[in-house]
């Protein structure tokens, strides 16, 4: 039986797709089985940020409308054997699902998925709505910024409103430099503010932005973000791992020789 | 001149620190759906309150609502107060009468301020709405006297509110155990023991200090009018409302009904 894990954030650009396509990546990396659910409808993105926008045929609202079958609209990512993508409609909006219909939906795919991933649209409407209607668990995605922060701290309360059985936090584009001069909340605070448990601290990287443009996530390999998001992957799946120092500095060598991050 | 300004620039706040400053102060009012100046009212009261017993390190103390497990371990607002106690009043006689003598005259300013012209300053309203929360903590105070003079006249409102202070100054004792291990005050025995004495005798006095308000209502058809209003006060169960009745006489059923209710179900003191 599989679990149905939303990601979300209330506020948008926090890196809700980005953390989506990186922990359901890493995950099928980790030999499971997944799905992932774009079901930000009208602002399908997820698409791109897998680099599997060429592929869809049919789409979510597809689906829920009854004019395909679940397995005609699962796109397989080639590079993963185990990794598929149900894209989000482009040219509807939000509307076009309801929330008992998503439960339905996840409740068939968990028969067939280790885990489900779903990337929620930004706001509290009815996006969020259909988005946590079948989930077992989320991730809460926010920035060390008061906007982020605030925004996540109402989603946290939705989502408990939502019975929600167990919410993580994840701290996304961290940068550690401006936390040790004390000019950027560091996930400390971050934590004591929200007061739930984190699962996860990404460092802002460069290479995040190179990974889109390339539409290949770039979890598991040897950046600091892509090392974040593979241990990420391994707690989701219950492993304890501990938080990487994300302050270290390179070696001496490494800052003189080394390719720049 | 960079170069000074290296050695020399004064050492300004980091942006973060303010940053979780601000986050905080807003998610407090969001979280409960109060307006923040209502929280920063009723952070005062209960300072004021506490500062008729023990003597508080206002600069220390910290009051924040934040989220905690309930029973059912489901996360909830909670009013986390951390009050840091420096030593203990003891009260004479001489300063509960001076009190009493006092109480009357805040009530009737306080009201007076709400039947007057709608016009009130926000500096004229502060202050009146000072001496209206002094009418009712003195009130408090000074009902251990005359607790007897009316039993058949307490309202179950009124008994209820005693019971929510007796509980929240019997948790608030649990809060300052932590608060003098983490703000070091020397003297370990003395605090625990002197704020579960305040814990009784608010107890008592909120009791009886619900009844005198009413009982003395009853008497003096004059100051009727007045007492009422306090009486209104008194058992909507909050010195915030006291405030919020100065401010607008009629608004005051409907906050009162709204902040009672919302203090019952979101405020819970707890320990750290």
């Amino acid at each position: 039986m599989g679990e149905v894990i939303v990601v979300t954030s209330g506020k948008g650009g926090v890196g809700k797709t980005t953390t989506t396509a990186n922990v359901g990546t890493g995950l099928a990396k980790l030999d499971k089985k997944v799905v992932l659910i774009d079901t930000d409808i009208g602002l399908r993105n997820l698409d791109v940020v897998m680099g599997l926008e060429n592929r869809i045929v049919y789409n979510l609202v597809d689906v829920i409308e009854g004019n395909c079958k679940i397995k005609q609209a699962l796109i397989k990512d080639k590079r993963y054997p185990n990794l598929y993508l149900l894209p989000s409609a482009q040219t509807r909006d939000k509307s076009a699902v309801k929330p008992e219909e998503m439960k339905q939906l996840c409740d068939q795919l968990k028969s067939e998925f280790d885990y489900i991933i779903i990337d929620c649209p930004a706001g509290i409407e009815q996006g969020f709505e259909n988005a946590v209607a079948g989930a077992d668990r989320a991730l809460v995605v926010t920035t060390p910024e008061v906007s982020a922060v605030r925004d996540a701290d109402r989603i946290i309360g939705l989502l408990e409103a939502h019975e929600m059985k167990k919410t993580d936090l994840i701290v996304n584009r961290i940068r550690m430099e401006m936390v040790k001069t004390g000019d950027m909340m560091s996930s400390e605070d971050v934590v004591e503010i929200l007061a739930i448990n984190l699962i996860g601290v990404v460092p802002d990287d460069e290479g995040i932005i190179v990974a889109t443009n390339n539409g290949e996530p770039l979890v598991g390999n040897d950046s600091k973000a892509g090392q974040a998001y593979m241990n990420i992957c391994r707690r989701v799946t219950g492993e304890e791992v501990p938080f990487l120092d994300l302050a270290a500095k390179k070696g001496f060598f490494k800052r003189l020789f080394g390719k720049k991050k | 001149m960079a170069f000074w300004d290296y050695f020399f620039k004064k050492k300004t706040e980091s942006s973060a620190s303010h940053a979780v400053d601000r986050i905080k102060f807003v998610l407090q009012s969001d979280r409960t759906g109060l307006p923040q100046e209502t929280l920063e009212r009723i952070k005062n009261d209960i300072i004021s309150v506490l500062s008729k017993y023990v003597d508080i390190e206002t600069a220390e103390l910290d009051f924040n609502i934040t989220k905690a497990p309930n029973e059912h371990g489901a996360m909830t607002p909670a009013l986390c107060a951390n009050i840091p106690i420096k030593g203990v009043k003891r009260n004479s006689p001489a300063d509960n009468a001076k009190v009493a003598a006092s109480t009357t005259e805040a009530a009737k300013s306080a009201t007076s301020s709400t039947e007057g012209t709608k016009s009130t300053e926000t500096t004229k309203s502060g202050a009146a709405s000072d001496s209206s929360n002094s009418s009712v903590s003195n009130a408090v105070s000074d009902s251990t006297k005359s607790a007897d003079a009316t039993k058949g006249n307490t309202s179950l409102p009124g008994a209820k509110s005693a019971e929510d202070v007796s509980d929240t100054v019997k948790n608030i004792a649990g809060v300052s155990n932590t608060a003098k291990s983490t703000t070091g005050v020397t003297d370990s025995a003395k605090p625990t023991t002197c704020i579960t004495e305040t814990a009784n005798t608010v107890k008592t006095t909120t009791e009886g200090a619900v009844k005198t308000v009413q009982a003395n209502a009853v008497k003096t058809a004059d100051v009727t009018k007045i007492e009422a209003a306090s009486i209104k006060t008194v058992t909507s169960k909050s010195v915030e409302t006291a405030a919020k009745a100065v401010e607008s006489g009629k608004k005051t059923d409907d906050d009162g009904s709204g902040l009672s209710s919302a203090l019952d179900k979101t405020f819970v003191f707890k320990k750290d």
